[in-house]
C-alpha cells in the first residue's frame, strides 16, 4: 500500500525520497504548477535584461498593482518574469481575511524552493531543547539533507562562537571586493565584535559549485531564474531522484482540501483537481508536507468537518519578521559592480540576544546591490526621488543591505481559523516582546556598521508574514494540548502524519526550509 | 482617462529633463496606460487634482518631488514619478545611460537647488493655493 505525501517542496520532495528509499512506495499529491521562464539564456544580468523581449513586462508587470507602489515600504519584490511565485489568486480564493500578516504561499511543483534564498544555517540544541524529540537522529537528518541540497561548508568563527555545525559539503561561493572589504572591516574589529557576540561570515548556501556543467556560472541571475539551475530546488535534483523510483508516483493538479474520519482514521480524502471537487476513498497513512498556512489550512478544515473542536488544543502561527537596514560603504564609492557574482546573500551574521526567557541566535544576511529592479529602493531613501536617484546611481555599487530575522513563539491570538461560514482567517499580532527585541538588534546593528565604516542610511520593517518563514500551525509537544506528537502523529488521526514545519513549538530565526526538510526526514525515520 | 491625469508630450519631456533620462515615446505610452489603471483603481482626491494643476512649469516638478516626498506620499504625483524612474530603470539603454550620467557634481548641484526649494516650499505652496482659488 501507497503513502501519500502531500506537497512537493523542499520538506514534501525529501519526505518522499526518505520513504523510496526505505522501500516505501509513495504517491506524492500536488497542485504542481510549473514556471514557463522563457528568457534567452545569457551570460550575466546585464546581457540577460538586453535580451529580454519585453524588459518593461518582465521588470514592472502589465497590471498595474504589479508596479511596486510609492508608498510601498517593500525594497524588493518578486519580479513579474517570476510572478508564477506569488500564487496570489490561489491565496485570494482560499483566504477570506489576513489580519496583519502578508502571506506568501507556492502551489508550484518544488514550492517556494522555485525561488528561494538558499540560506542554510543548521538549528542546534539551543533551537530544538523544547521539541521534544531525540536530538542525535535530528542531527543525522540534518547532516543527510545538508548533503542533498549541496550546501557550502564553511569553518569559521560563527561555527564555534554559535555552536553551529558544519554539515556542508560543497565549496563556498566566492566573494567580490565589496564583500571582502566588508569582512576585513570585520576582521580588523574582531576583538571588539567578539566581546559584542558577534560574527560576520560566509553564507552557506545551497548552491551547487563543484565545476561541473550544472554549477554556479556566477551570470547574478539568481532572482531571475538560474540558467545552470545551480541553486537548490526539488524539480531539478529530489524529485528527480523520485521518479528514478519505480514505486513513486506523481499526481500533480491535486489540491487537498480536507479529510473525511471514521473511528480516528481518515477514510476519504477531498480534493479539488482544477475546480471540481473530488473524493478518493483512504486507508493509506498520509504524510502531510503541504507546508505551514496550507498545511495548517487542511488541518483546521479537517478539523471543522468532523466536529473536531480545536478549542482545547494549542494550534499557532509563527514567522520569522524580517527587517532591512540599508547601509553606505564610502570607501566602496566609485567602484565597478562585479556583475560576475552571485546575486544572493553572500555573508551572514550572527549573534545572541534575550527574547521570551531564552538566549536567541539572531540570524543576519548582507546584501552587496547588483542585479536588482532598484526603483523601490530609491523610492524609499530619505530624499527627493531626483536627488535619490542621483545619489542611487552615483553610490549604488557602494550601498548594502543587511536584513535581520526574528524568532517567533506560538501565542493564543495568532493562528489559521476556519470559521462558520466556510472560510478561512488568518489573524496575526506582534507581541511587545518581538517588537522591543526589533528595536534593541536595531540599535547593536547601527554600532556595528559604524564600526565597520559602513553607515547606516534606513530601516525598514516589513509586515509579518512577509520573511516567508512560517511554522507552528500544528505544534508538537507531550502534554495532552498539543495535536501531533513528538513523531509528527496526530494524537486523534491514526494514519495521518504531518511531516513540515507546522509542528515546530518553537522559531529560530535561523532559515528554516533546510531544517524543516531535516524535521521531515526525522520524522520518516521515526514512523517506518 | 480624465485629460487633466494624462501625461502629454511636453509634460514627459519635462519629466525627462528633471530626472537626466532618454527620451522613450514606447516609455510615455506605457506610463500612460499605467496611469490609466491607477486612475480605474484608486479615488482620485481634491490633493490629487491641485497637485497636478501646479505642475505646469518646470521648476515645480521640483517641489512636487520634495513635497510628495514629505507630505503627499501617496498622491497620483508621487505615483508618476515613480513611473517614470521605474519604466526607465527598465529599460536597457536607459538604465546604462542612468548609471553613466550620475556623479557627485550632479548630486552637490541637486542638494543646493533642494536647499533652496525646502526654504521656498511654503510660500510655492501658498502662491499655488492663491493662484488655485482665484482661478476657481
Amino acid at each position: 500500500m501507497s503513502i501519500i505525501v502531500i506537497g512537493s517542496g523542499i520538506t514534501g520532495s525529501n519526505v518522499a525520497l526518505s520513504l523510496l528509499e526505505k522501500g516505501k512506495s509513495v504517491e506524492l499529491w500536488d497542485f504542481g504548477k510549473i514556471e514557463n521562464l522563457n528568457t534567452t539564456n545569457s551570460n550575466n544580468f546585464i546581457d540577460f535584461k538586453k535580451n529580454l523581449n519585453n524588459s518593461v513586462e518582465s521588470l514592472i508587470g502589465k497590471k498595474d498593482n504589479q508596479f511596486p507602489s510609492p508608498s510601498d515600504q517593500k525594497l524588493f519584490k518578486i519580479p513579474p518574469l517570476r510572478n508564477f511565485l506569488l500564487n496570489k489568486n490561489e491565496i485570494n480564493d482560499e483566504i477570506d481575511k489576513l489580519n496583519n500578516f502578508d502571506i506568501y504561499q507556492s502551489f508550484n511543483k518544488g514550492g517556494l524552493a522555485n525561488g528561494w534564498g538558499a540560506n542554510c544555517v543548521p538549528y542546534n540544541k539551543n533551537d530544538i531543547n523544547d521539541w521534544d524529540l531525540d536530538q542525535e537522529d535530528f542531527f543525522l537528518s540534518q547532516k543527510k539533507i545538508f548533503k542533498e541540497l549541496n550546501v557550502s561548508g564553511i569553518h569559521d568563527n560563527i561555527n564555534s562562537n554559535f555552536d553551529i555545525s558544519n554539515f556542508g559539503e560543497e565549496s563556498p561561493i566566492n566573494l567580490d571586493e565589496r564583500d571582502n572589504y566588508f569582512l576585513k572591516k570585520f576582521n580588523q574589529k574582531h576583538n571588539f565584535f567578539k566581546n559584542e557576540n558577534f560574527e560576520v561570515g560566509k553564507a552557506r548556501l545551497a548552491i551547487k559549485n563543484s565545476n561541473t556543467d550544472d554549477s554556479c556560472k556566477l551570470t547574478s541571475r539568481c532572482l531571475w531564474g538560474c540558467p545552470q539551475n545551480a541553486i537548490y530546488n526539488p524539480l531539478h535534483s529530489t524529485l528527480q531522484k523520485c521518479e528514478a523510483f519505480d514505486n513513486f508516483t506523481y499526481f500533480k493538479n491535486r489540491k487537498v482540501s480536507h479529510f473525511i474520519l471514521k473511528n480516528s482514521k481518515i477514510v476519504e480524502i477531498v480534493f479539488f483537481e482544477g475546480s471540481s471537487q473530488k473524493i478518493k476513498k483512504n486507508d493509506s497513512k498520509i504524510f502531510l508536507c503541504a507546508g505551514t498556512i496550507q498545511s495548517g489550512t487542511i488541518f483546521a478544515k479537517t478539523c471543522a468537518k468532523n466536529n473536531i473542536s480545536l478549542d482545547k488544543l494549542t494550534t499557532g502561527l509563527m514567522d520569522t519578521k524580517k527587517v532591512q537596514l540599508v547601509y553606505f560603504l564610502p570607501k566602496m564609492l566609485g567602484k565597478k559592480i562585479d556583475y560576475n557574482s552571485i546575486q544572493f546573500n553572500r555573508l551572514i551574521g550572527a549573534m545572541n540576544e534575550k527574547y521570551e526567557n531564552k538566549d536567541e541566535y539572531i540570524h543576519l544576511e548582507f546584501l552587496h546591490l547588483n542585479s536588482l529592479f532598484y526603483q523601490p529602493l530609491i523610492n524609499n531613501l530619505p530624499l527627493p526621488l531626483k536627488l535619490s536617484k542621483n545619489i542611487f546611481y552615483s553610490l549604488y555599487s557602494s550601498l548594502g543591505v543587511c536584513t535581520y530575522f526574528l524568532p517567533d513563539t506560538i501565542n493564543d491570538h495568532n493562528k489559521i481559523k476556519f470559521t462558520k461560514d466556510n472560510q478561512i482567517k488568518i489573524d496575526y499580532k506582534e507581541s511587545k516582546q518581538k517588537i522591543d527585541l526589533d528595536k534593541k538588534i536595531e540599535k547593536r546593528l547601527k554600532k556595528y556598521l559604524l564600526k565597520m565604516s559602513a553607515i547606516p542610511i534606513k530601516t525598514i520593517r516589513y509586515d509579518s508574514g512577509a520573511a516567508i518563514h512560517y511554522a507552528g500551525s500544528i505544534p508538537m509537544g507531550k502534554n495532552d494540548k498539543f495535536p501531533v506528537n513528538s513523531f509528527g502523529q496526530v494524537k486523534f488521526i491514526e494514519n495521518l502524519v504531518v511531516a513540515d514545519a507546522s509542528i515546530m513549538p518553537r522559531l529560530s530565526s535561523k532559515p528554516i526550509s533546510v531544517n524543516a526538510a531535516s524535521l521531515g526526514d526525522y520524522i520518516v525515520n521515526k514512523n517506518t | 482617462m480624465n485629460k487633466i491625469f494624462a501625461i502629454s508630450n511636453k509634460k514627459y519631456l519635462k519629466y525627462v529633463k528633471y530626472f537626466s533620462l532618454m527620451e522613450n515615446d514606447k516609455l510615455l505610452k506605457i506610463a500612460n496606460i499605467k496611469v490609466e489603471n491607477y486612475l480605474k483603481n484608486n479615488f482620485v482626491t481634491n490633493t490629487d487634482i491641485f497637485l497636478e494643476k501646479c505642475t505646469q512649469k518646470y521648476l515645480d516638478i521640483y517641489y512636487i518631488d520634495l513635497l510628495s516626498k514629505l507630505i503627499f506620499k501617496k498622491s497620483l504625483a508621487r505615483f508618476k514619478l515613480n513611473l517614470i524612474i521605474a519604466l526607465h530603470e527598465s529599460d536597457f539603454e536607459n538604465f546604462n545611460y542612468m548609471i553613466d550620467n550620475s556623479n557627485l557634481i550632479k548630486i552637490f548641484c541637486d542638494i543646493l537647488i533642494f536647499g533652496f526649494v525646502l526654504i521656498t516650499s511654503p510660500l510655492w505652496l501658498l502662491s499655488k493655493l492663491v493662484q488655485s482659488k482665484l482661478n476657481n
